[in-house]
C-alpha cells in the first residue's frame, strides 16, 4: 500500500466513522462506487472499531498485572481476576460460544508445577466432582492449558462471603443460623464423602446475591481421608493461612479430622453471631508461637458475654445467645477434637431444636431447663393446664369437708399444701430465670401421682379426672410412658365404678389411642381408637366431637394399608360433618380432603378428583385464594390430576401452591419445599430435567436443612435427584442417589408399606428403569 | 519507599542483565511518570522547569543509551516519557517472550514472577511493532496512542498537550486503533 492510498483510505474511514452504522453502508455505496476492493477494505477497517481488546485502556489501567486476564483457556476467555489463593488464582470467565455462561476458572500459579500442588489439584478436582449438593460449588468442567498448567473450572458464585451477607443485611439470628445450618449440610456431604474441608471460613463460603443460597468453595486443602497413593507424610497438613479458623490440632500440625471441620464451623458461627472471632490473636506483629498458644490454650469467651462486652450490640443480643447459643458454640470450640460434637450432622441438630425450641443437647440436661423449655413454647396451655389443676384441687378442698372434720381437716391440710406444694414446685420449675438444680418436674408429678392415688380412692370420679390432667403435663414434658401408664389406671378407674359407657371413657380412650399412636404402639391405638367410636356409637354421640376419634383412626389404618376400612371411617366422618355442619364448612373441606387423599393412596383416582375438587372450593370460598389452606389443597389436586394425564392443569395448579406458599410461609419452609418436589417430579416425568432442576435444587437445600437423614420426603427428593441424574444419563451420579433413596424408603415405612411401594415404583419409573 | 543507594543497585543490577531488578524499580517508575505527568499537565508555575525525577532519567538514560535527553516543551516531555515507558515495558516483555521461546537468553526464575502490567507479553511485543508501522506513515497517530497507552493521559489530556481539539484526538485515536489492530491481525504489510 503505498503513502498516497494509505492517505485515502484513512480519510474516508474517517468519514465513514462520522456516520452512523445505518448510515454507513449508503455513503460507502457512494465513496467507493465500482471499486471493491476499496469497499472490503473499508469495510474490514469499520469492523475492527467495534473490538474491545488491551489497547483500549492504558498500561496504568488498575487491573494489576496477571497475564492470564483477558487468555483463552480451552473453550473459555478469562476476563478478570476474582482472587488469588496459595496454590494459584481463580478468574471469572465466560464460554466462548456463550458469552452469557459465567463461570470461576481456578488456575495454578505460573511455576507451580511441583508434584504435591498438583496433587491436590487432582485431588480437589475428584472431590468436588463426587459432591452434588446445592449448597457447594460445582465443578463444571477441568482441563490442562496449551503450556500445561492444569485448571478447574466451577460455577460462579456471584456473592459476598458469609458474614458480609448477613452483616450488610442486619439479619436476625435466626435468619443466620438458617444460613448456616444450609451450610452445615453441605459439609455432612463432604464428610459423608470422607474429605474434609480444612479451610472453612466465610470467605469460602459465598452466598448469592441473587439468590441468596449459600454455596461452599474451594475444596483446595481439602483432604481425601482415605489414604490414597499420596504419601502419608501431607496427611499431616501443612500450617493453614487463616489461623483464626484453624482447629488446635491443625495449627499444631496433627491428625486433621472431621472433627477440625466441627471447630471451624464454630468459629464461623461464632463470628455470625457476636460479628466477633473467639481467639483474639492480637495484630499481625504478635509472634506466631503466641498466635498457636492463645489457639491452643486460651478459651474463647462465651458469645453473649462478648456481646456484652461491645458497645454497640444491642441489649437482646447478648440475652439471645445466652443459654443454647453459648452452649453450642463452646461446645463446637472445644480445644479436644473428643469432647465437639461428634459430627457436624449433630452440631445441625442442636441448632434445629433449638430453633425449634426443643432442648439442645449441649446443655445439662436437667428436667427443670426441659421444662422451662416447655414452659416457652406453652406459654398459654401451660396456664390452663395449671388453672385445671387448681380448680381439681379445690375440687378436693370441697368435698372434703363432708367428713370427719378434724382428721378431715388434718389431711386436707396435707393434701392442700401437697397441691400447693405441687402447683408451686412446678410454677418454679417452669421460671426459665431458675437455676434448676436439685428439683425435678419428675418426682414431683411421680410423688403426687401416688398422693392422688392414695387420698382419692374413695372418689373415683375425680381420681380419674386428675389422672388424665397428671397424664397430660407428663405427656406434655416428654414422659410418655409414665403418661400411658396414668391414663390406663384413669380409664381402669373410671371402669371399675363407673357402669357401661359415659362419654368421659370415650374421651379417655379417645386420648388414650392417641398417644399409642404417637408413640408407636400401632395395635394398641387401634384397639383404644375402636373402642372409643363404639362407645360413642353406643351413646348415640355421633356429633363432631367423635369425628376426631374416627379420622384418628381412619389416618391409621390407611398408613397399615387396611383402606377398606378406613374408607368407611372417614365417609362416616364426612356424613357427620355434613350433618353438624352443612356443605360449606371448612371442616367439612377438611374430612373430604382426607378421604380424597386416601383414595389417592389407593389410586382411585376417578374418586379421588371431584372429592379434592370440592375441598379446594370450599376453602377457596371460605379463605379466599391466597390462603394456605388453599394452596394444601392445590397440591393434593394437583397430583391427582396429574395422575389421570391432565398434565397441563396439574402444572398450573402446582405453580400457583407455590407461589401461595412461598408468599404465605417463606421461600424456605418445608411446604414450599413439598410443593417444589412435587412439581419437579412432575417435570421430571415429562421429560422436562431442565425445568425441574431448579425447584429440585431449591427443595433440596431446604430438606437437608430442616429434615434429618432418614426422614421419608428427603429420601423422596433424593431419589428424584437420582430419577433426574439417571435421565441425563449420569448412570455413575444416579446410582449412589437411588440406592440411598430406595434404603431410607423401604425403611422408614416398612418394605411392605402401600406408600414405600409407590414411591419406589414411581422412582424407578423416573430413572427409566425397566 | 526505595533509597537512592537502593535505585543505583538495581540499575546496576538491571544493567548486569538481572531482569528482577527492573520488577523491583517499576512500581516506583510508574508511581513517578504519573506523577510527572500530572505536574506537567498542571502546567506548574512558569520558570518551573520540566524535570524527571532522578530515578526515571536515569532509567531513560540507560535504556536509550544516550548521554542525555532534552526537552523544549511540554509536548516533547509527555514524548519523553511515553517513549520511556514503552521502551521499559516492552524491552521487559520481550526478555520474557524470547525466553519462553528458548531463544538463548538465561531462564528466569519463573516463581512469583509477575509482570509489570496486565497485558501480555506477546501483545506488548506486538504492539511495539505495529507502532514502528504506524509510525512510518502516521507519526501523530502513534503519538496519540503512545501517550493514551503507555502515559495514561486521557483524550481532554492528549488535546491539551498536542494542542489541538478534543474531537480531533478522539477521531484520530479511533482510527489509530483500528490501524493497529489490523496491524496486530497480522495481514498486510505497507508502504
Amino acid at each position: 500500500m503505498t503513502p498516497a492510498r494509505w492517505q485515502e483510505i484513512d480519510e474516508l474511514l474517517g468519514r465513514a466513522l462520522d456516520h452512523t452504522a445505518a448510515d454507513r453502508p449508503r455513503f460507502l455505496d457512494g465513496s467507493c462506487g465500482d471499486d471493491r476492493g476499496l469497499r472490503r477494505e473499508l469495510e474490514r477497517l469499520l469492523a475492527l472499531d467495534e473490538r474491545r481488546d488491551f489497547l483500549d485502556e492504558s498500561v496504568f489501567s488498575v487491573h494489576a498485572a496477571d497475564p492470564d486476564v483477558g487468555r483463552r483457556i480451552g473453550p473459555y476467555e478469562t476476563r478478570a481476576l476474582l482472587g488469588r489463593g496459595g496454590m494459584g488464582a481463580v478468574y471469572l470467565a465466560v464460554r466462548q460460544d456463550d458469552y452469557t455462561q459465567q463461570v470461576a476458572l481456578k488456575l495454578i500459579k505460573r511455576g507451580m508445577d511441583s508434584d504435591e500442588i498438583l496433587r491436590r489439584f487432582a485431588a480437589e478436582r475428584q472431590i468436588l466432582a463426587d459432591l452434588d449438593h446445592p449448597n457447594v460449588a460445582r465443578l463444571l468442567d477441568g482441563g490442562t492449558t496449551d503450556d500445561g498448567r492444569p485448571f478447574l473450572v466451577m460455577e460462579y458464585v456471584e456473592g459476598e462471603p458469609l458474614d458480609r451477607y448477613c452483616d450488610d443485611r442486619a439479619l436476625s439470628v435466626r435468619r443466620r443460623l438458617e444460613l448456616f445450618l444450609d451450610v452445615c449440610s453441605a459439609v455432612e456431604l463432604a464428610h459423608r464423602n470422607l474429605v474434609v474441608h480444612r479451610d472453612l471460613k466465610p470467605g469460602n463460603i459465598l452466598v448469592g446475591k441473587a439468590d441468596g443460597i449459600p454455596k461452599l468453595l474451594d475444596f483446595g486443602v481439602a483432604k481425601l481421608l482415605e489414604p490414597g497413593p499420596a504419601d502419608v507424610a501431607t496427611a499431616l497438613g501443612r500450617r493453614p493461612m487463616t489461623l483464626h479458623y484453624a482447629s488446635p490440632e491443625q495449627v499444631r500440625g496433627q491428625a486433621v479430622t472431621t472433627a477440625s471441620d466441627v471447630y471451624s464451623l464454630g468459629v464461623v458461627l461464632y463470628q455470625l453471631l457476636t460479628c466477633r472471632l473467639p481467639n483474639d490473636l492480637g495484630d499481625p506483629d504478635t509472634a506466631e508461637d503466641e498466635k498457636v498458644r492463645r489457639i491452643t490454650e486460651q478459651d474463647p469467651r462465651r458469645p453473649s458475654t462478648m456481646a456484652r462486652a461491645r458497645a454497640d450490640a444491642p441489649r437482646q443480643l447478648a440475652r439471645r445467645l445466652a443459654g443454647d447459643l453459648d452452649a453450642i458454640v463452646l461446645k463446637a470450640l472445644r480445644k479436644e477434637p473428643g469432647r465437639r460434637y461428634g459430627s457436624v450432622e449433630q452440631l445441625a441438630e442442636d441448632l434445629r431444636r433449638h430453633l425449634a425450641g426443643r432442648p439442645v443437647t449441649a446443655r445439662a440436661g436437667t428436667l427443670g431447663y426441659r421444662a422451662g423449655k416447655f414452659a416457652r413454647r406453652h406459654r398459654r396451655g401451660l396456664t390452663a393446664a395449671v388453672l385445671a389443676l387448681i380448680a381439681l384441687a379445690s375440687m378436693v378442698l370441697l368435698r372434703g369437708q363432708a367428713l370427719d372434720q378434724r382428721e378431715r381437716a388434718v389431711r386436707e391440710h396435707e393434701r392442700v399444701s401437697r397441691v400447693t406444694d405441687f402447683l408451686s414446685g412446678v410454677m418454679d420449675t417452669f421460671d426459665p430465670d431458675q437455676t434448676p438444680g436439685e428439683l425435678t418436674v419428675l418426682a414431683i408429678l411421680d410423688r403426687n401421682r401416688e398422693e392422688i392415688a392414695a387420698s382419692l380412692a374413695d372418689e373415683p370420679r375425680l381420681q380419674a379426672d386428675l389422672l388424665d390432667r397428671l397424664g397430660a403435663v407428663y405427656r406434655k414434658l416428654g414422659f410418655f410412658e409414665q403418661a400411658r401408664d396414668v391414663l390406663e389406671e384413669s380409664l381402669s378407674v373410671s371402669r371399675r365404678h363407673v357402669a357401661g359407657d359415659e362419654p368421659e371413657v370415650a374421651l379417655r380412650l379417645n386420648n388414650l389411642g392417641v398417644l399409642c399412636y404417637d408413640h408407636g404402639d400401632e395395635e394398641k391405638a387401634v384397639d383404644y381408637l375402636r373402642q372409643a367410636i363404639e362407645m360413642r356409637r353406643r351413646l348415640g354421640q355421633e356429633g363432631p366431637e367423635s369425628v376426631r376419634s374416627l379420622n384418628n383412626l381412619a389416618t391409621l389404618l390407611m398408613h397399615r394399608g387396611e383402606l377398606a376400612e378406613a374408607e368407611e371411617l372417614y365417609r362416616r366422618g364426612v356424613d357427620v360433618r355434613i350433618r353438624s355442619y352443612g356443605l360449606e364448612h371448612p371442616y367439612l373441606a377438611t374430612s373430604l380432603r382426607s378421604l380424597g387423599n386416601l383414595y389417592w393412596v389407593a389410586g382411585d383416582f376417578e374418586r379421588a378428583e371431584p372429592l379434592l375438587r370440592r375441598a379446594l372450593e370450599i376453602r377457596r370460598a371460605a379463605y379466599g385464594p391466597g390462603h394456605t389452606e388453599v394452596a394444601a389443597a392445590l397440591d393434593k389436586l394437583a397430583s391427582v390430576l396429574d395422575a389421570v394425564g391432565r398434565g397441563d392443569e396439574a402444572e398450573a395448579m402446582w405453580n400457583e401452591a407455590l407461589a401461595v406458599r412461598r408468599t404465605k410461609l417463606g421461600r424456605r419452609h418445608v411446604l414450599v419445599a413439598r410443593t417444589q418436589k412435587n412439581l419437579a417430579e412432575y417435570l421430571l416425568g415429562q421429560g422436562e430435567p431442565a425445568s425441574a432442576a431448579p425447584l429440585l435444587e431449591a427443595a433440596l437445600a431446604t430438606f437437608y436443612r430442616e429434615k434429618p437423614a432418614g426422614d421419608w420426603e428427603r429420601a423422596e427428593a433424593e431419589g428424584l435427584l437420582g430419577a433426574y441424574w439417571a435421565r441425563l444419563g449420569h448412570a455413575a451420579r444416579a446410582g449412589p442417589c437411588l440406592e440411598t433413596a430406595y434404603a431410607t424408603l423401604a425403611q422408614a415405612r416398612g418394605e411392605q408399606s402401600i406408600y414405600s411401594r409407590k414411591a419406589l415404583r414411581r422412582l424407578r419409573e423416573l430413572a427409566g428403569e425397566p | 519507599m526505595l533509597t537512592r543507594s537502593d535505585v543505583t543497585r538495581l540499575l546496576d543490577e538491571w544493567g548486569q542483565g538481572d531482569p528482577d531488578a527492573l520488577d523491583q524499580l517499576m512500581p516506583a517508575v510508574f508511581d513517578e511518570v504519573r506523577g510527572l505527568a500530572r505536574r506537567a499537565l498542571a502546567r506548574e508555575a512558569p520558570g518551573h522547569t520540566l524535570q524527571p525525577t532522578a530515578l526515571v532519567h536515569e532509567v531513560y538514560l540507560r535504556l536509550s543509551g544516550r548521554r542525555s535527553v532534552q526537552w523544549k516543551n511540554r509536548d516533547q516531555f509527555f514524548g519523553f516519557l511515553a517513549d520511556l515507558m514503552r521502551r521499559i515495558l516492552v524491552d521487559h516483555a520481550r526478555r520474557r517472550h524470547a525466553t519462553k521461546r528458548g531463544s538463548g537468553v538465561p531462564d528466569l526464575p519463573l516463581d512469583d514472577f509477575l509482570p509489570l502490567t496486565h497485558v501480555r507479553d506477546p501483545d506488548l511485543v506486538a504492539l511495539d511493532d505495529a507502532l514502528g508501522r504506524l509510525a512510518r506513515t502516521d507519526p501523530r497517530k502513534c503519538r496519540i496512542v503512545e501517550l493514551h497507552f503507555f502515559v495514561g493521559l486521557s483524550q481532554d489530556e492528549i488535546a491539551d498537550v498536542l494542542g489541538v481539539s478534543r474531537n480531533t484526538i478522539v477521531r484520530e485515536m479511533r482510527k489509530a486503533k483500528i490501524w493497529l489492530r489490523r496491524h496486530l491481525d497480522g495481514e498486510e504489510a505497507d508502504g
